[in-house]
């Protein structure tokens, strides 16, 4: 396959190749199960030790914050309603099926959640994407999430 | 087989990755940072991150060599750290080493907030809107020839539309 000569594919890049991402991959905390451009899939460890994949679709990295779904790796689709783990607290409407049909996560650091919902540029400052903290700053930010109280484990799960 | 460690250090909270062989001596990895960072840490303390301990004589103890080595230098041997909260404010001083979850602990029980509530709180630089990752050790939030970090503590936000 040949790879895409544009800016926004030879920044990524060089994010999953930089330290600050490797230490999280080595550390356990998140890994790279599949890249595809525009469409690279992290596998992010929960609280209970499972794994939780999600497709990000980079298209216009890192000025552009990605579009993000759980994802189905096994069968490459998104994860059913009935796959997802329960959230409560603060994120119990992170992975919403009842929005965008589920489709993105509801956080935002999600394109389309952040451009729908303006209040948030105020609201939720302190979860901005930031272009210069990378993907890296995601895969922390979800590996946050999942290791929280508010994960609960139960739910059947697949990666 | 070669080591690889990843070093943060004053003011540079992204790592600088150093492999060496695994029976490097602790000279080798001075070395290597300070060619790595351009800077002479020649006299700086070191720390390891995972846990939390300064890092005396020539090597490293208990090392196990499939797990990450995650160290942190820094010239100083304290922190003067400072958290706001409102109007309250409370200082204390910690290694270099120690973590922003660390610093949330301790500013939330010395500002007499519920200690089974610290997860409902973020800590962010002050003047800054970033939320920090728990992990991140203080002393690379310090900058120039500084050895104090302020922060503020906020309430985490729920999202919600």
């Amino acid at each position: 396959m040949v790879e895409p000569d544009r800016p926004d594919h030879r920044a990524l890049i060089a994010e999953l190749q930089s330290p600050r991402f490797e230490v999280g991959v080595r550390q356990g905390h998140w890994r790279i199960i599949s890249f595809e451009w525009p469409f690279l899939v992290v596998g992010v460890r929960t609280r209970d030790g499972a794994e939780l994949a999600f497709r990000c679709s980079c298209i216009g990295y890192p000025a552009q914050r990605p579009e993000i779904g759980l994802w189905n790796a096994e069968r490459g689709c998104s994860l059913s309603p009935a796959e997802r783990p329960t959230m409560t607290g603060r994120y119990s409407l992170i992975f919403r099926t009842d929005w965008e049909s589920g489709l993105h996560i509801y956080h935002p650091m999600d394109r389309l959640a952040f451009v729908t919902h303006g209040n948030w540029l105020v609201d939720l400052r302190f979860k901005l994407w930031i272009p210069d903290r990378g993907f890296t700053q995601l895969c922390q930010e979800l590996h946050n999430i999942l290791t929280s109280n508010e994960y609960q484990p139960g739910r059947k799960r697949a990666a | 087989m070669a080591i690889d460690t990843f070093v943060t250090s004053r003011g540079r909270r992204d790592p600088i990755k150093v492999s060496l062989p695994a029976d490097f001596l602790w000279q080798d990895m001075k070395r290597a940072v300070c060619e790595a960072l351009s800077e002479d840490v020649g006299d700086w303390r070191f720390f390891d991150e995972t846990l939390q301990v300064p890092i005396d004589g020539d090597s490293i103890p208990d090392f196990d060599p499939s797990s990450v080595l995650r160290l942190h230098c820094h010239p100083c041997r304290r922190v003067s750290v400072t958290v706001n909260f409102g109007a309250d404010q409370v200082s204390f001083k910690l290694p270099p080493v120690s973590t922003v979850s660390i610093v949330l602990k301790r500013a939330v029980k010395k500002l007499g907030l519920d200690p089974d509530m610290d997860d409902a709180y973020l800590l962010v630089l002050l003047g800054s809107s970033e939320s920090l990752p728990p992990d991140t050790a203080i002393g690379s939030l310090t900058g120039g020839e500084d050895c104090d970090v302020e922060f503020d503590l906020v309430l985490e936000p729920t999202i919600n539309g």
